[in-house]
């Protein structure tokens, strides 16, 4: 047999040896875990029906080639459809035609939204050739810098040249960048952010992020449906993601008890933040950035970033953050030319939490998870 | 006079090298393991065929051996014809 299908359990120890091959190690010789996080991802997650399911190619018994897919309900229009996020994507060696075939099988779909978050230039030219799309806001990442000389020696000590010989001084270091940092920021204006006073934060959970879903839901053409069920996995699936740091997640009212908006970011302590989805009432979006920045500085991450969106583009304008361009691409792919035009003109709520960006098949070790 | 196989022959052969770049000397090249198409010249043959003849092409019941020349191309597009 040889072909494209679904992806069953019985081929996640061969797809976890092909990403471990193409992807991590070059060895097919998996991490304990790998194999039963991409059946925990692609097996026993959310799923939407036929059509909208990973898919695997498969010559003769063997796998050649995956393509993960996360299906999520949207609304666009006010009317229900799919969503299908792409990722990762991989191949045997000597098998890179699959990719070809994978990508297609994949657009091939009852999804009206196709969209992948971490591409490659490779990937991306993929997704051109089959009439998608490098989305080119997705390019951009924000930077909102609070500590700048716990962040350089951050930086400086994943540097792949630098990195080695710097990781000590960053160790300890620390107190010194601290009174760096304190000094600093008593120059910095805006440096210390302060929250919005007319709202109010509590935790977001599941069910209150279905209710902002629900709030928000009148000024946003193209947005996420996601029910509790898959509410109560997506807030899961990134808490299993421990690599990223404690993932904090924040719901905001006004003084009516009403939802002005949320955030939800991944904050390990004196490093990196990174933003999974801001959302908000077009009227608050700057309290609830204000907010979200109040929140990173006081558990004292080093900076916060976030990949820029067209309804953050003006917010974010008088804030204070740097723009740089990011690594990875955000690539979309749909016949419904609307769709391209919501995306770019900040009439989406989507985010990176309705992509596959915050999944970390990439990190070690798997099984000492919680 | 033509046969709708050389037609589409043709057509296909047209499509390789005004589009993607590739010449075929005969329709029986084999375009894989001569290294003339990669992935993303596939993908893109396999989407301008589809918009150039209205059909659609699904991968699920697709082999990569029915995309090796024009020749098996040509046989993969009448079948999808015959059923359209």
């Amino acid at each position: 047999m040889s072909g494209v299908r679904p992806l069953a359990r019985g081929d996640l120890e061969q797809v976890a040896q092909l990403y471990e091959l193409g992807a991590r190690t070059s060895t097919r010789k998996p991490p304990e875990g790998l194999a039963a996080y991409f059946g925990r991802v692609f097996l026993d997650g959310p799923c939407l029906g036929p059509g909208l399911q990973p898919l695997v190619h498969e010559t003769k018994g063997r796998i050649q080639g995956f393509i993960g897919v996360h299906a999520r309900r949207i609304r666009f229009d006010g009317e229900p459809h799919v969503l299908v996020a792409t990722g990762p994507l991989f191949t045997e060696a000597d098998a890179r035609l699959v990719s070809a075939l994978l990508v297609k099988a994949v657009f091939d779909g009852p999804q009206l939204l196709t969209i992948t978050d971490g591409a490659t230039i490779d990937a991306a030219r993929l997704w051109e050739r089959s009439r998608g799309s490098i989305l080119p806001i997705g390019a951009v990442r924000w930077t909102k810098t609070f500590r700048p000389w716990r962040l350089a020696s951050g930086v400086l000590a994943k540097s792949r040249r630098v990195g080695p010989f710097w990781r000590p001084f960053d160790v300890v270091g620390r107190p010194l960048w601290a009174t760096a940092d304190a000094l600093t920021r008593s120059l910095m204006r805006g440096a210390a952010p302060a929250a919005a006073a007319e709202l109010r934060a509590e935790e977001l959970d599941a069910a209150r992020l279905v209710e902002g879903q629900a709030a928000l839901a009148p000024h946003y053409k193209l947005r996420p449906d996601h029910d509790l069920a898959t509410c109560t996995w997506l807030l899961d699936e990134m808490r299993f993601a421990v690599d990223r740091g404690p993932l904090r997640a924040r719901l905001l009212r006004d003084g009516g008890g009403r939802v002005a908006g949320w955030f939800l970011y991944f904050a390990p302590r004196g490093g990196i933040a990174r933003v999974v989805q801001v959302a908000a009432m077009p009227r608050h979006y700057e309290d609830v950035l204000s907010h979200l920045f109040a929140d990173a500085d006081a558990i004292g991450v080093a900076a916060l970033q976030g990949r820029m969106e067209a309804r953050l583009v003006a917010p974010l304008r008088t804030m204070g953050v740097s723009l740089h361009y990011d690594h990875s691409l955000s690539l979309i792919h749909s016949r419904d030319p609307r769709v391209y035009a919501a995306v770019l003109g900040g009439e989406s709520m989507l985010s990176r939490l309705d992509g596959e960006w915050f999944f970390s098949f990439q990190s070690l070790p798997l099984a000492a998870r919680p | 006079m033509s046969t709708p196989e050389t037609a589409l022959e043709d057509k296909i052969t047209r499509i390789l090298r005004d589009h993607l770049a590739i010449d075929v000397p005969t329709p029986e090249t084999d375009l894989i393991a001569t290294g003339a198409i990669d992935s993303l010249a596939l993908v893109d043959l396999l989407v301008r065929i589809e918009e150039s003849l209205g059909i659609a092409i699904s991968v699920e019941d697709l082999d990569l051996r029915d995309l090796r020349s024009v020749r098996t191309i040509v046989a993969l597009v009448s079948r999808r014809l015959a059923i359209r």
